[in-house]
């Protein structure tokens, strides 16, 4: 009986064996006439489909070490892809008119929008008790009770008073004026609009504005000359100070102009006027260029600036940030009295500036050193700052607008990276508690501080996307 | 606007999304009037124009915070006038500037005061060119010029549209082919999808803000959208699709760029201050 079992078994293995083998010889068989018949040539040789690459990141797979070789493997994987698109240049079919029609109604999968109200400046109206804020994402002026304090358990204090929509002409607006004897609001816009808008006292919603005055485009800081009821503006694009009547409206021209090589004004930003003694003080990111100035007044208007028309190629120059300090009635290409400028002065993207006249003291907003610092009014060189607030406490993130109320002493910071504006004491200095903080999101909320994006581009190797301001 | 940066989004960024980092302060010399950028998928690295400083900066591509250039072309030697927008040609390695009647080229690795290796201009190359990207795969150069609402030539009374050129085009060379029509003429920002040969542009008809800006009326209106054009599209010729609008969303539209894996187009929209993905796999096909 065991004998029968092993030869049946044995007659078993071998009958595998068998089956093995003829499913070898069977699929050689196969793959060699499929093989053959993949090399046929019919006809000339044409491409038949092109794969999609992978993306270019070698760097993931090449030591950092052999710094050349991602590069090469990334590039050669592209030449593959070019060597075999160059072959395929023929006018694609359009697609039909369904098809468009579906495309063209189809709504985004995501957006990124900030919808909190991003403050970019302010002023103080310590008559009437309130504050006024420039506001960049949706395009508003709020205001404010001066005494406005978010509590720390709410997500954000309500405006008494909102100006916006597309009848106010405002767009991008960074600065702010209150004319103290009226109330009424001035508003700088940065971009696109190139207007200063003029609203009464209480505006609100979509207001237009009681009156309008053509400005240079990229006008950014203002400040008045009560005594003389003027206002003074700088120019980001034409490194320059204009200067227009209080009440001038419309085409009106302007009464003076401030530029020039001479002046060291390089895209100016803040601007402040110390009452006391007639001067002005102007913060610059530090880069111009060279331009001809023995040219026609723009729009036929006397004292317009000589615009970037003008520029000569290849004349850009890079700076160190500075304050330059000029008398209020300069005009023309005036060299300034004194320039604070320098390593020591901890000047980064300073945006705005306030003076003190009774303190002899400068305040300036640097944006991306997240600080506020002060200076003597008559620094000058790399001047130390005799204070800085900077800090987590202090609630100070990407400051670009900073105001003084002289009658309760108290200083005011716009700060764009937290949808905050945050107010201390005048003397305040380090990292210290705001007095007060009006709020416009929860303080955990993001600020992606999109303004104005424009450009972007997509991050292949990290996934990411890219936006520019 | 006070505050230019380059910030970085993670692709499902939505809503009030914090970056994961951004590019901004006193080191990076940037400026405002970021209308371009390009990144290098090969390098690694992102181009920035530097309006201010006649300069083309390049960054690390994963560069964060107040961080300088790893180089600069800046300088007399440049020729660079009010630089706006920047291309790159990742393959063969060159950077593309656009600015008005001419394009720049300089080569990837220039650092400093360096002259351009090629200059498009001339009468038979009839740029305006405001925009540029390069198709590197199938060799072109595409520039547009739009007409900012002012019928067949733009702002600068240089002629509308997307033109395409040779890549290597140099001097007084006349474009390969012209896209003109509607859509073309009020074209801006572009890239380009080489797998299947697409051009995408934003497009922005009707009123841009007049000639300085002061214009408002119909300003804020829905009417822009991305266009969408083959590279061997000539002639007078609709885009084959449209994304975002005409009459959606669209009112301001700015940035383009385009998400192949995904088969997604991504555009950023000035007046709503925000920025849009679409999913468009019939663009991609």
């Amino acid at each position: 009986m065991a004998h029968l079992v092993r030869a049946w078994r044995a007659s078993r293995m071998i009958r595998f064996l068998v089956l093995i083998a003829l499913v070898g010889t069977v699929t050689q068989a196969v793959l060699s006439w499929g093989a053959t018949r993949q090399t046929k040539v019919i006809g000339s040789e044409r491409l038949v489909s092109v794969e999609p690459l992978a993306e270019t990141n070698g760097q993931m797979c090449v030591p950092e070490s052999v710094a050349a070789s991602p590069e090469l493997i990334a590039s050669l994987r592209q030449e593959n892809l070019l060597s075999a698109r160059r072959q395929s240049a023929s006018i694609p079919p359009r697609p039909g008119n369904s098809v468009k029609s579906q495309v063209a109604a189809r709504k985004p999968v995501s957006t990124i929008r900030d919808p909190r109200n991003a403050f970019a400046g302010l002023a103080i109206d310590p008559i009437r008790n309130e504050v006024v804020i420039a506001e960049e994402n949706n395009f508003t002026l709020l205001v404010y009770d001066r005494l406005e304090n978010t509590p720390a358990r709410a997500a954000l204090s309500e405006p008494k008073r909102m100006i916006q929509g597309e009848k106010t002409f405002l767009e991008y607006a960074c600065s702010v004026y209150i004319d103290p004897e009226t109330g009424n609001i001035y508003g700088i816009n940065n971009d696109t609009l190139n207007w200063m808008t003029v609203f009464d006292r209480d505006a609100r919603g979509n207001a237009s504005p009681s009156r309008k005055l053509h400005t240079p485009h990229t006008t950014f800081g203002i400040v008045a000359d009560e005594d003389k009821q003027e206002l003074l503006m700088t120019i980001q694009d034409d490194h320059a100070v204009v200067t227009f009547k209080k009440n001038a409206k419309d085409q009106d021209a302007p009464v003076r102009l401030l530029q020039g090589p001479r002046t060291l004004m390089a895209d100016p930003h803040g601007i402040a006027l110390d009452s006391k003694t007639g001067l002005i003080y102007v913060t610059n990111w530090g880069t111009n260029q060279e331009r001809k100035y023995d040219v026609p007044w723009r729009y036929g208007k006397v004292n317009w600036p000589v615009g970037r028309n003008n520029n000569i190629p290849g004349s850009g120059k890079i700076n160190p940030p500075s304050i330059t300090v000029y008398h209020k009635d300069d005009k023309g290409d005036v060299a300034p009295l004194r320039v604070i400028q320098g390593p020591r002065t901890g000047l980064n993207w300073p945006t705005s500036i306030a003076v003190h006249p009774d303190r002899g003291e400068l305040f300036v907003a640097n944006d991306t050193a997240d600080t506020v610092t002060v200076y003597r009014t008559d620094s000058n060189g790399d001047a130390v700052p005799i204070r800085v607030l900077k800090g987590p406490r202090s609630m100070i993130k990407n400051p670009t607008g900073v105001a003084l109320d002289l009658k309760n002493n108290e200083l005011w910071v716009a700060n764009f990276g937290s949808h905050s504006a945050t107010v201390f004491p005048v003397d305040a200095a380090g990292d210290p508690v705001p007095r007060r903080v009006i709020r416009s999101g929860p303080v955990e909320s993001p600020s992606p501080m999109l303004s104005n994006p424009h450009t972007i581009a997509y991050d292949s190797k990290r996934d990411e996307l890219l936006v520019s301001n | 606007m006070g505050h230019p940066q380059i910030a970085a989004f993670a692709r499902l960024a939505n809503g009030g999304a914090k970056p994961v980092r951004a590019i901004a302060g006193q080191n990076t010399l940037f400026t405002r009037t970021i209308h371009d950028m390009a990144y290098d998928p090969v390098r690694d690295e992102i181009l920035v124009p530097s309006f201010y400083a006649f300069a083309i900066l390049t960054f690390r591509g994963d560069a964060n915070g107040d961080v300088s250039p790893v180089r600069k072309i800046f300088g007399p030697s440049t020729q660079l006038l009010n630089p706006q927008a920047v291309s790159i040609d990742a393959v063969h390695g060159e950077i593309f500037v656009p600015q008005g009647n001419q394009v720049l080229v300089y080569p990837r690795d220039s650092n400093g005061d360096v002259a351009p290796v090629r200059i498009l201009q001339g009468p038979d190359t009839g740029l305006g060119a405001g925009r540029v990207t390069i198709d590197a795969v199938h060799d072109l150069l595409i520039t547009a010029n739009a007409t900012g609402g002012e019928g067949g030539v733009n702002r600068s009374g240089r002629p509308a549209g997307i033109r395409i050129f040779d890549r290597k085009a140099n001097g007084n060379t006349r474009p390969l082919r012209v896209i003109t029509g509607p859509g073309a003429k009020d074209a801006w920002l572009m890239t380009t999808n080489p797998a299947n040969g697409m051009i995408f542009a934003v497009v922005r008809p009707g009123n841009t803000g007049g000639p300085n800006g002061d214009d408002i009326e119909g300003r804020f209106a829905p009417e822009d959208y991305v266009g969408v054009w083959s590279i061997f599209d000539d002639g007078d010729v609709p885009p084959r699709l449209t994304i975002g609008g005409p009459n959606l969303l669209l009112k301001d539209a700015r940035g383009i760029a385009v998400d192949p894996r995904r088969q997604d187009v991504i555009v950023s929209d000035k007046t709503l201050n925000a920025v849009f993905r679409f999913h468009v796999p019939e663009a991609f096909n």
